[in-house]
């Protein structure tokens, strides 16, 4: 029992040896720390301390150069004074000089003095800044080992006058102001653990400020820059900010969630392109969108103005119609608007234009005065709208039609489009040697590629509309290929004109000559004697004489006659095949 | 299969109309290969009210026996007939 007790009380003992020994680690773990707390702040005291020693040398120099300068100053007054009392041995030019070497000395020395004394002032007024930072520092040590900080916290904690504010408020409201003061060691454990507690909240709460001040960010600030949101930016004024290098780099790298990107710092050039808006941008502003669709007209209003004979149009017509006849040196104001003179053939050209099926417009004829046009007053840009300009605008801006695009298509696939979608459309593969004619219109043809090109586009944000395919109908009378019309045109049904006098054009001609061909072409020399003449004008037709009963072919009757004539004397092959006769005797 | 041919410097047409018997002067013949017509123009030399001559255009089958003139309608033909004039009178012209 005894020697149960005796191990009892060895272990005891041992553990108590433990404890102490760990209780001693613990202290000396403490007393580390203490000594971590105060490493940073010391080693930059000592820091400070030896910039205070090279400016104090520093100072010793500079005061002993002075003190020189000063004796330098005096020896050259004492010298001139000197000379000054023997002036009676030396002439006046001579006194002269050396009072001018005299003064020039003196001046240059106190130059030098003064710059020497104005060094010497800096120098005692760095280190006089560099005792304070040194006083500061041995407070910050003071502050730093009696809150217990390791030196990044004292120095977070008292980066900003916010942040100090914070702690003081903290130790204030704690009553624990009184308690910097004393030394680690002196403190009781109650202050102690009532030290450390406040020390925690101090650092939650800078640390709730850091995070406060962390989430404002920098990207939102520019984002209510560019904002088109007005309402936003009324709210949320942009601030005047500045930006350290390094985070202008961040925003510019983060600059695609923008809807603008940022300049390169560096560069100071925007070499990104902004290609998209964020979507939710996209999505704020969509209802602020405009439809063009709305403001397009259905069919535009060209107004030619009529002065008795003379027909004027706005420049905008003269393009819009490429009117070859316009005068642009015969500028005149209508209504407020340049005017240009066209010829009356331009004008029915747009009146019969006007109903169009690919773009119709309003071809509206105005009769005006030119006399008192011109002695209306110069109108201003304060210029009233007349009520009839008003109106018009009105009629465009209600009217929603969209243009029709019309295209021909043959049973072979074969495309056909008129002039102005060709134009319109920039239509490469036009062939203007290929054209039909339909209801009086010429259409040329276009590639497959190019007549789906026209479908495809149809639907397009900018400038839509609408795409109809028609079949082309095999109808003579109103669709044909161009020769098959030429006929018609030039020929009438009934009878045939002046030969001499119509002029038909020898290519279409040819193509139709390729079904029928003239041969053997033999003409009565009478005849050809009467064209060269030229002084006999014609009459064709291609229909026998009115009331003919019979037709003779002359040589045969002749043939006959004279056979019965003779009493069937002729005999042979005149008689029995008079034309192989005929074609001897040709 | 031989054609029948006017002979247009030597032969006349003769037509019966109404009663009386009128001659005309060919003036020119040819032929087309296509529709295996033969087509002939002819004139009386009488001068319209227009003060013009006028001209006949007729076309016949040269392979009859007898011959018919017949009125030309085919476009086609018309044209064939304009070209064939318009030749005739450049030729004449530039000889």
């Amino acid at each position: 029992m005894n020697e149960d007790l005796e191990r009892l009380k060895q272990e005891l003992e041992s553990l108590k040896a433990v404890r102490n020994k760990l209780s001693v680690k613990e202290e000396n773990k403490k007393e580390e720390s203490s000594t971590d707390i105060s490493k940073n702040f010391k080693e930059e005291l000592k820091e400070i301390e030896e910039e205070i020693k090279e400016f104090e040398n520093d100072i010793k120099e500079t005061a002993k150069e002075y003190e020189k300068s000063y004796q330098r100053i005096k020896s050259i007054i004492d010298e001139h004074e000197e000379i000054i009392e023997n002036t009676n041995l030396l002439s006046e030019e001579e006194i002269n000089e050396l009072r001018e070497k005299y003064e020039t000395q003196k001046l240059e020395e106190n130059e030098m003095s003064n710059k020497i004394k104005r060094r010497l002032d800096d120098q005692k007024k760095i280190l006089r800044s560099i005792n304070r930072h040194k006083t500061q520092m041995l407070n910050n040590i003071k502050a730093a080992e009696a809150l217990e900080l390791t030196y990044e916290e004292y120095k977070d904690v008292t980066s900003t006058l916010r942040k100090t504010k914070i702690m003081h408020a903290i130790l204030e409201e704690k009553g624990l102001l009184s308690i910097i003061e004393k030394k680690y060691s002196e403190r009781t454990k109650e202050e102690k653990a009532a030290f450390k507690n406040a020390k925690a909240e101090i650092i939650n709460e800078i640390s709730e400020l850091k995070k406060e001040h962390d989430d404002y960010s920098v990207l939102d600030a520019i984002e209510a820059l560019y904002s088109l949101n007005t309402t936003y930016i009324r709210v949320e004024k942009p601030k005047q900010t500045t930006f350290q290098l390094r985070e202008l780099m961040i925003i510019e790298e983060n600059s695609h969630r923008l809807s603008y990107r940022v300049v390169n710092p560096n560069t100071k050039v925007n070499t990104n392109i902004v290609e998209e808006a964020p979507k939710d941008m996209e999505n704020a502003t969509a209802n602020e969108k405009v439809d063009i669709n709305e403001l397009k007209p259905a069919s535009e209003k060209v107004t030619i103005f009529k002065d008795d004979d003379t027909y004027y149009v706005r420049r905008y017509a003269i393009d819009r119609f490429k009117l070859k006849s316009a005068d642009l040196d015969s500028e005149v104001k209508i209504n407020g608007s340049m005017c240009y003179k066209i010829s009356e053939k331009d004008v029915e050209k747009i009146k019969e234009n006007a109903n169009n099926t690919f773009s119709p417009f309003v071809a509206d004829i105005k009769e005006i005065n030119l006399d008192k046009e011109a002695t209306k007053k110069e109108e201003t840009s304060l210029m009233v709208v007349p009520q009839e300009e008003i109106e018009n605008k009105e009629e465009i801006e209600e009217s929603n039609n969209i243009e029709k695009i019309t295209i021909f298509k043959e049973e072979n696939d074969r495309y056909y489009a008129n002039e102005y979608t060709i134009d319109r459309f920039k239509l490469k593969s036009a062939n203007k040697e290929e054209e039909i004619r339909i209801d009086g219109a010429l259409y040329y043809e276009i590639s497959e590629e190019d007549a789906y090109k026209l479908v495809e586009n149809k639907d397009n944000s900018f400038s839509p509309y609408e795409v109809y395919i028609e079949e082309v109908e095999e109808k003579e009378d109103d669709i044909t290929h161009d020769e098959t019309n030429d006929i018609i045109e030039e020929i009438p049904e009934e009878e045939i004109n002046d030969i001499v006098e119509e002029n038909i054009e020898s290519d279409k001609k040819e193509k139709l000559i390729e079904d029928l061909v003239a041969s053997n072409i033999v003409v009565n020399k009478e005849f050809k004697k009467e064209l060269k003449i030229g002084e006999t004008l014609y009459n064709i037709y291609h229909s026998i004489p009115r009331g003919i009963k019979k037709v003779y072919k002359a040589v045969k009757e002749a043939i006959k006659e004279a056979d019965d004539f003779l009493g069937g004397l002729i005999e042979g092959p005149i008689k029995d095949n008079p034309e192989e006769e005929i074609s001897k005797t040709r | 299969m031989r054609l029948m041919r006017f002979d247009v410097d030597n032969e006349k047409i003769v037509i019966e109309k109404e009663n009386e018997v009128v001659e005309y002067d060919i003036l020119f013949t040819f032929d087309c290969e296509a529709n295996k017509k033969s087509y002939v123009g002819y004139s009386d030399n009488k001068l319209a009210t227009n003060g013009r001559k006028t001209i006949y255009v007729s076309s016949y089958n040269p392979l009859s026996k007898e011959v018919e003139l017949e009125d030309i309608t085919d476009p086609k033909e018309l044209e064939m007939i304009q070209n064939v004039l318009n030749k005739i009178d450049s030729e004449a012209t530039d000889n």
